[in-house]
C-alpha cells in the first residue's frame, strides 16, 4: 500500500509539470491581446503601448515568460492579475469558500438522486421504472446547464416575482439566505453529476446483482432490503467513489456557468472573467490550483478506492 | 462627381449650423466652455424621469444592480465606468457636469474664471472635510488636494490614460488654501470640460502614498457625500451616508438623503433584469431592447432613456485600399442605407442616429437636423437612386464584393446593424459584403493594427461632451482611435484650431465646420444604435437620467430619495 502510494504521488509531478505547460501556452494561442483591452479607450501612441506591454512582462520571450512564472509558482507565487495587480494566491482563496459550497451542494444532490434511482433502476431492470429513470439520465446530460439556469432565473421571476437572493451573503453572516442562494444553483449543477453516477450505479448494482454471493443470500431466504442495501450496495458503490474524483473537474466547470448565472463570486467568475479579459496569469493561476485540486482528489479517490478494494493495490 | 450629395450637404449644412446658432444665440447659451455661457439645452437629450413632488424624506437604502466589474479602480487609470462611478460617491471634482445639459457646474470650486487665454483661477469651498476614515481622518480638503490630483492624471506613464487632458497644463500654483491657479503652455478649450469630467476626481494624497496606488475599490476615501463601507470586486459594495458632507439641496439642507447606497455588481444581463422585477433592486441598468417590453409592464416603474451617449459607431473603412479609396462609393454605401430598419426591428423603435460626433447635439447636428439628412431621410427612393448613380460613376455599376470584421459582443451595436447592412446593400447595390467576427480581443487588435479592410465598430467617447475627444481621437491624421488612415490638412486644421479656440461662439463654428467636413470625407458609415435605458421604481424620487453613456453617477444619487 504505501509503495502504491509513493508511486501515486510521484507520478503527480510530471502531471503538474504538463498542465503547467498547457495551461501557460493554450491561454497564449487565445487571440486578443491584454495589452489593447488594457488600453482600450486610451489616447496611446504605439510606443506607450510598447512601453506598457513592458512594464507587464509581456515584451519578452514566451519560454522566458514560461520560466519567470514557473520558478515563482514552485515558490508558491501564481503571480498577479494584470488587471488589478493583486495576487491570484489571495483572490483565489476569497473565491474558493464559495465555489467549494457550490460545489458540496451539488455533490450532495448528486447522490441524493443518483443512488436511490440508480439502484431502482437496477433491480427493477428492464421496467418501466427503469426506462423512466434511465431517460431521466440522458436528460440529464444532454440539458445544457447555461439553459436550465437561466429558465429557472427568468420564468420564476414572470411568474411567481420571485428567484433566489442575488446579492450574495456568506454563510456566517446569513445562512438561511446563504442556503437560499445555493440550493437552486447547486441542484442544478447537481443534476448533470447524478446523471453520471446514476448511471454507474445502476451498471455496477447490476454486475454485483449477479454475483454468487447475492444468490446465495437470495437462496438463504433474505429479504430485498437486506440484499440489497447491505450486500449489493456497499460493493456496487466502491467504483463509484472513482467517478466521484472525476466529477470534481465537472464542478469547477459547471461553477462557471452557475456561478455567472446566480451571481456568486467565486473562482468559475473570476476565472470567466480573466478569459474575457485574457489576463494570463489569472488563467494559467486558477488552472493551475484547479489541476492540482482535481489531481490531488484523484489520488485521495484512488488510495480510498484501493484501501477499500485490495486488489486495486496489487496490480 | 457626387455633386447631388455635396449640394445636399452644403444645403443642410447651411440649415443646421443657422439652426444651431440661433439657438445658441436664441436665449439658450453655449455649450460648457466657460461658467458664464451655460450651454444649450438640447430637446433630445434625457428627460429627467421623476420629480421630487413635495420634501424629500431621509433614509433608507437604494439598491443598485450595476453591469460590469471592476478590474482597475483607480478613477485617473481606469477606464472601466465603474470606477469613476465608485470615486463619485466618495469623492468630488473641482467642478462637475450638469446632468442632462452637460453645462460645467462648480463643485469643490465656488467659480472660476479665465484671467487670460491661458491662466485660470478657481476658488474652492472653504470647511470642506474628508472623510472620518483613515488615514485622512477628517482633515480639511485644500487646494493642494487639487493640484495633486490634477498632476497625477496628467502624469507621463501609459497607465495614466487620461494625461492628455491635461498635457497643456504648464503649471498649478496654490497661492492660498482656497485658491488654485492653472497655467496653461497655449490656449486649450476644453479644460474645463475636461476638469468637470467624472474621471477627473479629486483624491487624497495620503492614500495613493500608503496604499502605492488606487487600483483596489475598497481603498476609496475622500470627501464625498457617501463612505464607502465595504467592496468586493465581483461583489459590488455598500455605501454609508457621509454625515460630514459639505452638499447642500437648493433649500440649504445637508444632502445626500439616503443612508446608504448597495451597489451590487450583476454581470448577466438576465438575472438582472428578474432581479430587478422581484424587487431586489431599485435601479435597473443595462438591458437590451428585447428587455424593454417586459420592463415597462412592471408596475410602478419608470424607463429612463439614458443615452444619447456620444460614442461614434458604423463601419469604418480603411480609405487608402480600393473600393473605399474612392469617396462615391464610400457615400454609395452611405446613401444606401436605411438606418430605419434597424431602429424598427431589433432595436423595436428605441434607436438613436449615430453621426459624425456620435450624437452630439449641445455642439453638432440634432436628432432632428440628423432625421432630414441626405442617407437618414426618408422615404429613400432618392438617396437610392443617387446611390446607384455614385456608384456606377465610380467604376462599380453591377457592385462588388469586401469583408468586414465585427465582433459579437454588444450584438445590438455590432453583429445585427452589420446584418442589416449586409442585406440592404446587397439589395440595392448589388454590393456583397461578407462578416468575419472576431472575439472581443482580436477585434480590439486587429482594429488597434488598422489590420482590415472595413470594420463595424463602436468607438467609446466617454461622458465627455466637449468634442474634442471624439473630433481628435476618431479624426485627426494623429487620433488615437484614428482607424480609418484619414489625413486631410483641413480637417486637421479644423479640429487644432477648434482646440485653441476659447471663445465658444468662434469654437462651435470650427466644430460644425469639422463635422461637415467630416461627412464630406466619410470614413465611416454611421449607423443606429440602440438607446440605453435604466428603470426605476418609481418610490425612488429625484433621479434624473444622465445621457453620457455611463450609469448614474453619485452626482444624481446625492439627492436621491426613496418614498416608502
Amino acid at each position: 500500500m504505501r509503495q502504491y502510494v509513493a508511486r501515486r504521488l510521484l507520478l503527480m509531478i510530471p502531471t503538474i509539470f504538463l498542465i503547467s505547460l498547457l495551461v501557460f501556452f493554450l491561454v497564449r494561442l487565445i487571440p486578443g491581446d491584454t495589452v489593447m483591452m488594457l488600453l482600450e479607450n486610451a489616447s496611446l501612441g504605439e510606443q506607450d503601448v510598447q512601453a506598457y506591454r513592458a512594464k507587464l512582462g509581456l515584451d519578452r520571450p514566451v519560454y522566458v515568460q514560461y520560466g519567470t512564472w514557473i520558478s515563482d509558482v514552485l515558490r508558491g507565487d501564481l503571480g498577479t492579475s494584470l488587471w488589478s495587480r493583486q495576487p491570484i494566491v489571495k483572490e483565489i482563496l476569497q473565491r474558493l469558500p464559495v465555489t467549494a459550497e457550490l460545489g458540496a451542494v451539488a455533490m450532495f444532490f448528486s447522490l441524493l438522486i443518483a443512488v436511490p434511482i440508480g439502484v431502482v433502476s437496477a433491480i427493477r431492470q428492464d421496467t418501466w421504472t427503469d426506462y423512466v429513470s434511465r431517460s431521466l439520465a440522458i436528460l440529464g446530460l444532454a440539458v445544457p446547464g447555461f439553459w436550465l439556469g437561466t429558465l429557472v432565473i427568468v420564468l420564476p421571476a414572470i411568474w411567481f416575482g420571485w428567484i433566489p437572493p442575488i446579492r450574495y451573503t456568506g454563510f456566517a453572516d446569513n445562512p438561511w439566505r446563504n442556503v437560499q442562494q445555493f440550493l437552486i444553483p447547486g441542484f442544478l449543477l447537481g443534476l448533470g453529476l447524478a446523471a453520471v453516477v446514476m448511471r454507474m450505479t445502476r451498471s455496477m448494482m447490476l454486475e454485483v446483482l449477479r454475483q454468487d454471493y447475492i444468490r446465495t443470500a437470495w437462496s438463504k431466504g433474505l429479504r430485498e432490503r437486506g440484499v440489497v442495501y447491505r450486500h449489493a450496495l456497499k460493493n456496487a458503490l466502491i467504483p463509484v467513489i472513482s467517478i466521484l474524483g472525476v466529477q470534481i473537474a465537472v464542478i469547477a466547470g459547471g461553477s462557471v456557468i452557475f456561478e455567472q448565472i446566480f451571481n456568486l463570486p467565486g473562482i468559475g467568475k473570476f476565472m470567466y472573467r480573466a478569459i474575457q479579459t485574457r489576463d494570463y496569469p489569472v488563467v494559467q493561476g486558477v488552472n493551475l490550483f484547479l489541476a492540482a485540486v482535481i489531481v490531488w482528489v484523484n489520488f485521495l479517490v484512488d488510495v480510498t478506492y484501493a484501501y477499500l478494494d485490495p486488489r486495486i493495490r496489487f496490480r | 462627381m457626387g455633386s447631388s450629395f455635396k449640394l445636399a450637404i452644403q444645403v443642410f449644412s447651411v440649415g443646421a449650423a443657422s439652426g444651431l446658432l440661433a439657438a445658441a444665440c436664441g436665449g439658450a447659451a453655449a455649450p460648457a466652455a466657460t461658467p458664464t455661457k451655460a450651454p444649450a439645452a438640447a430637446a433630445t437629450t434625457a428627460p429627467a424621469a421623476t420629480k421630487a413632488p413635495a420634501g424629500p424624506k431621509r433614509g433608507g437604502t437604494l439598491r443598485v444592480a450595476y453591469t460590469t466589474v471592476t478590474q482597475i479602480a483607480d478613477p485617473h487609470t481606469s477606464t472601466e465606468w465603474v470606477a469613476f462611478d465608485v470615486w463619485r460617491l466618495v469623492s468630488n471634482g473641482l467642478l462637475k457636469e450638469e446632468q442632462t445639459t452637460h453645462k460645467s457646474l462648480p463643485d469643490l470650486a465656488t467659480s472660476w474664471r479665465a484671467l487670460d487665454d491661458k491662466t485660470w483661477e478657481f476658488k474652492l469651498n472653504q470647511g470642506v472635510k474628508m472623510q472620518s476614515k483613515e488615514p485622512v481622518n477628517g482633515r480639511e480638503v485644500t487646494s493642494e488636494d487639487v493640484k495633486y490630483s490634477i498632476q497625477r492624471i496628467a502624469t507621463a506613464k501609459p497607465e495614466f490614460v487620461r494625461a492628455s487632458w491635461f498635457a497643456t497644463v504648464e503649471s498649478i500654483d496654490t497661492p492660498d488654501k482656497y485658491t488654485v491657479v492653472m497655467k496653461l503652455k497655449e490656449p486649450f478649450a476644453p479644460l474645463i470640460s475636461n476638469l468637470a469630467a467624472q474621471q477627473s476626481a479629486i483624491v487624497p494624497r495620503e492614500v495613493v502614498e500608503k496604499q502605492g496606488d488606487l487600483k483596489r475599490p475598497e481603498i476609496a476615501v475622500g470627501m464625498g457625500p457617501f463612505v464607502l463601507e465595504s467592496f468586493r470586486l465581483e461583489q459590488g459594495g455598500m455605501f454609508k451616508r457621509n454625515p460630514n458632507y459639505f452638499g447642500k439641496d437648493a433649500s440649504g439642507a445637508q444632502l445626500p438623503y439616503l443612508d446608504a447606497i448597495q451597489y451590487d455588481i450583476v454581470e448577466d444581463a438576465q438575472t438582472r433584469v428578474a432581479a430587478f422585477r422581484t424587487g431586489q433592486y431599485d435601479i435597473l441598468i443595462g438591458f437590451s431592447a428585447a428587455d424593454v417590453p417586459g420592463i415597462r409592464g412592471i408596475p410602478n416603474v419608470t424607463l429612463l432613456p439614458l443615452s444619447e451617449s456620444f460614442s461614434v459607431a458604423g463601419m469604418g473603412m480603411d480609405v487608402t485600399k480600393a473600393p473605399f479609396s474612392d469617396i462615391r462609393v464610400r457615400r454609395a454605401l452611405h446613401l444606401a442605407l436605411d438606418r430605419k430598419e434597424m431602429i424598427d426591428t431589433y432595436m423595436q423603435g428605441q434607436g438613436v442616429l449615430r453621426s459624425p460626433l456620435g450624437r452630439n447635439p449641445l455642439w453638432g447636428q440634432t436628432g432632428d437636423q440628423l432625421a432630414n439628412w441626405p442617407g437618414y431621410r426618408q422615404p429613400k427612393d432618392q438617396d437610392r437612386a443617387e446611390a446607384k448613380r455614385l456608384l456606377a460613376e465610380a467604376g462599380y455599376p453591377n457592385g462588388f464584393k469586401f469583408e468586414a470584421v465585427t465582433t459579437p459582443l454588444y450584438p445590438d451595436h455590432h453583429i445585427n446593424p452589420a446584418l442589416i447592412m449586409q442585406r440592404q446593400w446587397k439589395d440595392v447595390l448589388n454590393v456583397e459584403m461578407s462578416i468575419k467576427q472576431l472575439d472581443w480581443g482580436p477585434f480590439k487588435s486587429q482594429e488597434q493594427g488598422r489590420q482590415f479592410l472595413a470594420e463595424i465598430t463602436t468607438l467609446a467617447a466617454g461622458a465627455i461632451v466637449d468634442p474634442d475627444s471624439v473630433l481628435f481621437n476618431n479624426y485627426h491624421t494623429k487620433g488615437s482611435r484614428q482607424y480609418w488612415r484619414l489625413s486631410d490638412p483641413k480637417l486637421d486644421q479644423l479640429i487644432e484650431a477648434q482646440r485653441r479656440a476659447v471663445d465658444v461662439e468662434e469654437r462651435k463654428k470650427l466644430v460644425q465646420d469639422a463635422e461637415l467636413r467630416i461627412w464630406e470625407l466619410l470614413p465611416m458609415i454611421y449607423q443606429a444604435i440602440p438607446q440605453g435605458s435604466g428603470a426605476i421604481y418609481n418610490y425612488a424620487k429625484n433621479l434624473t437620467s444622465t445621457n453620457d453613456g455611463g450609469a448614474f453617477g453619485a452626482t444624481r444619487f446625492q439627492q436621491v430619495w426613496l418614498d416608502k
